[in-house]
């Protein structure tokens, strides 16, 4: 016998009524079954639910098993804007998470109290402030943007309901404002608007890897240093710099002063946050004596010997063009350019010709907007019409205004092996080539330009940039700011461009300072050979030591300016180059483990 | 009566869905580990991007070179202090001990009389 509800009824009834029963007692047993499992379901889900998952949730193992789809590339901060780093992976720019405050006004009860205790949290905004963004009627406000950990957790402390937090990335920029200029800012939903942030913005947007940019932080740090030091010499208003490399045209480094927080660029004036490297445009003076002469000595018979009447200011078209220290003489090439004759460079200018020296100025990237990879290019301004007289002034660099990265580029294209090698913000990749254009001037004219580079810093106006060992060419050039059509001899822009080491150059050096004021060690002068000759001396030297550049011992026979001594005729003043007497090191100070003096290295 | 086969049927069923059980619990387990390390990847590697950071923000130039100042008192190296050629160093100038003279090399004079104090006190 059995029992339950599968029993068999005992009772035989016949008929009609025998086809119901059974159909009722099948029924009442489906409906049974169907409880009994639903019975078991439910009991293994709760013993599931109780036993196994609480005691899992005891411990700590589902602990972020929440409804919400889980993203690892959100969580490893793959989202998040892309880095800007330098050649060597320095973070330049990078994005973090933050916590931003807002606020449910609903959920508020004392505006005022609270407001009070948010200003002894941000001291720099008042508690009347923060009590008009905590009134209302909404049920969400940012009260404050991107707390740093500490604020964070000191508005936790505050515990008001109303309050809550939102993740938000920021924007860091780990090297504050060294390159501020060139990394640019963006805004506070993290839109680049300036610089290399504004420029690769989608880029950047997309995440993933680091951009990288050509500059050296060291060098730039170098560079900012040595152009600060010289606007505090000379009690300037601003500065300028470039550093190239002359064979793959990366900009190691690029210098605006003064320049701005990009933490803060709101607070910033508009003059701190002016681009002068490649956006504003300058009248050079001097330093365009580089390329008329070497227009002169390779589109030109013009042989390096050749004498130009320097004797009387130049009279042309009504105008008359002087020298600042006349020596009212006939001058060789290397004598105009040694000593920076305005006579000279515009005779040179006017044996090339005008339509010559355009083209030449074009093909050296003068006359052009130059094509770099942020917006902040300028365009050059030309005489317009450009005329014969315009040709003579160009030749010493009036009447002509690039930006300082243009003028780097030209230099790097006349001391490197006269092609232009465009300039790039991207460093390069390895075996990558850079860009080259055609060949602008003949290896003998590139020769013939060192040469003249270096006897300006071993004899004429640069010598304030020679450093014993790194052979440094260059030329000094002191510009009047125009102002009100003519010019305002009080208002300078000393510069001084510079290339080392001469024999090849690696590296263009351009350091330019607006607006100098004569100090008491600089003789009265405020010139480019005393503004920023100096500073490109200790740039070259920082960069030797922070690159690990060889050192090569001056010896004066073999020394690139001395093929143009001969046609410097003078009377002979102490070169630089001349062997000293060892003078053993002062014996006070720290004494350094090796001694081994410059002089006695020229010596050798 | 129940036949053989039924209850072999229950039981199998019942292996069945004590089995799925089994397996849904390791899979789910093994989904809140997977998921648990994850999140702590992801969270080492935000602590390490905010570490690079602060690494790349304390090592500026600047501070280097301002610390450096303070607590070292070292000075850029000038070119006159650096060298292309280690053997260009001249070799120290022989200490006037009682080793000189004795076809010894400055080193190793020096050596000798570093280590031997008293010898070199008694002149």
């Amino acid at each position: 016998m059995s029992f339950g509800p599968f029993r068999k009824s005992t009772v035989q009834i016949v008929g009609t009524r025998r086809c119901a029963l059974d159909q009722a007692r099948g029924r009442m047993v489906a409906i049974s079954v169907f409880f009994m499992l639903a019975w078991i379901l439910v009991s293994v889900r709760v013993f599931d639910l109780t036993v196994i998952q609480g005691a899992m949730a005891r411990a700590g193992v589902a602990e972020s098993g929440g409804e919400e789809a889980f993203n690892p590339e959100i969580a490893m901060g793959k989202s998040l804007r892309a880095d800007i780093v330098d050649r060597n992976g320095v973070l330049l720019a990078t994005s973090l998470r933050t916590a931003s405050l807002y606020v449910d006004q609903i959920l508020v009860h004392d505006p005022a109290a609270l407001g009070a205790s948010l200003h002894n949290v941000f001291p720099d905004t008042s508690a009347k402030e923060f009590e008009s963004r905590l009134k209302g009627r909404k049920r969400f406000a940012w009260v404050r943007r991107n707390l740093t950990p500490d604020e964070h957790y000191k508005v936790l402390e505050l515990g008001d309901p109303g309050l809550d937090f939102q993740e938000e990335p920021r924007r860091i920029y780990p090297q504050g404002a060294l390159a501020s200029h060139i990394v640019g800012y963006g805004d506070v939903d993290g839109e680049g608007l300036s610089g290399v942030e504004r420029a690769f913005d989608a880029r950047l947007a997309r995440g993933g890897d680091p951009v990288r940019l050509s500059l050296d932080i060291r060098i730039q740090h170098a560079l900012r240093r040595e152009i600060q030091t010289a606007m505090e010499d000379f009690t300037a208003k601003g500065g300028v710099g470039v550093v190239l490399d002359v064979r793959t045209g990366e900009i190691l480094g690029a210098v605006s002063l003064p320049d701005f927080d990009p933490h803060r660029p709101a607070k910033a004036p508009d003059n701190a946050k002016r681009n002068r490297v490649s956006l504003d445009v300058f009248e050079l003076g001097s330093v365009f004596k580089i390329f008329s002469t070497a227009a002169a000595l390779d589109l030109r018979d013009v042989s390096i010997g050749q004498e130009f009447d320097a004797t009387k200011p130049l009279r042309r078209y009504g105008f008359t063009i002087s020298d600042y220290h006349p020596e009212r003489r006939f001058m060789t090439v290397p004598e105009i350019f040694m000593h920076s004759s305005n006579i000279g460079a515009a005779l040179m200018g006017e044996a090339v010709g005008t339509d010559d020296l355009r083209t030449f100025y074009g093909q050296l990237g003068l006359t052009s907007k130059m094509n770099l990879e942020i917006a902040e290019t300028g365009t050059p301004l030309l005489p317009d019409p450009w005329r014969d007289i315009h040709t003579l002034t160009a030749s010493y660099g009036y009447g002509i205004a690039v930006t300082p990265l243009q003028l780097a580029a030209a230099v790097s294209a006349i001391v490197g092996n006269g092609v232009y090698v465009p300039p790039t913000l991207l460093a390069m990749e390895e075996g990558e080539k850079p860009g080259s254009g055609q060949k602008i001037i003949s290896p003998d004219t590139v020769r013939e330009m060192r040469a003249l580079m270096r006897l300006v810093v071993t004899d004429g106006t640069g010598s304030n940039a020679e450093v014993p060992g790194y052979r440094v060419g260059g030329k000094t050039g002191t510009a009047e700011m125009s102002a009100g059509g003519g010019y305002d001899t009080s208002r300078l822009i000393s510069s001084f461009v510079g290339a080392f080491p001469i024999d090849d150059p690696r590296y263009v050096i351009f350091v330019a300072v607006e607006e100098p004021h004569p100090n008491t060690h600089s003789h009265g002068y405020a010139t480019g050979g005393w503004v920023a000759a100096p500073a490109v001396r200790r740039i070259v030297m920082s960069m030797g030591a922070a690159l690990g550049l060889d050192v090569a011992l001056n010896v004066p026979a073999q020394d690139l300016s001395e093929s143009l001594r001969r046609y410097v005729h003078e009377k002979p003043k102490a070169s630089i180059l001349a062997p000293v007497s060892f003078t053993p090191a002062p014996s006070d100070g720290p004494a350094p483990v090796f001694v081994k003096g410059e002089a006695n290295l020229a010596a050798n | 009566m129940i036949r053989l086969s039924t209850l072999s049927g229950y039981g199998l069923s019942v292996a069945a869905a004590a089995a799925l059980f089994w397996t849904s619990q390791t899979v789910q387990k093994a989904q809140d580990r997977l998921e648990k390390a994850t999140h702590e990847l992801a969270r080492e590697s935000e602590s390490l991007h905010v570490l690079r950071a602060e690494w790349d923000y304390l090592n500026r130039p600047d501070r280097i070179e301002m610390l450096a100042q303070k607590y070292l008192g070292m000075q850029p190296a000038g070119t006159g202090a650096l060298i292309a050629d280690a053997d260009e160093i001249p070799p120290p100038a022989l200490a006037e001990t009682e080793f000189s003279g004795s076809g010894l090399d400055a080193a190793q004079a020096i050596a000798l009389a570093s280590i031997a104090p008293a010898a070199g006190a008694r002149r």
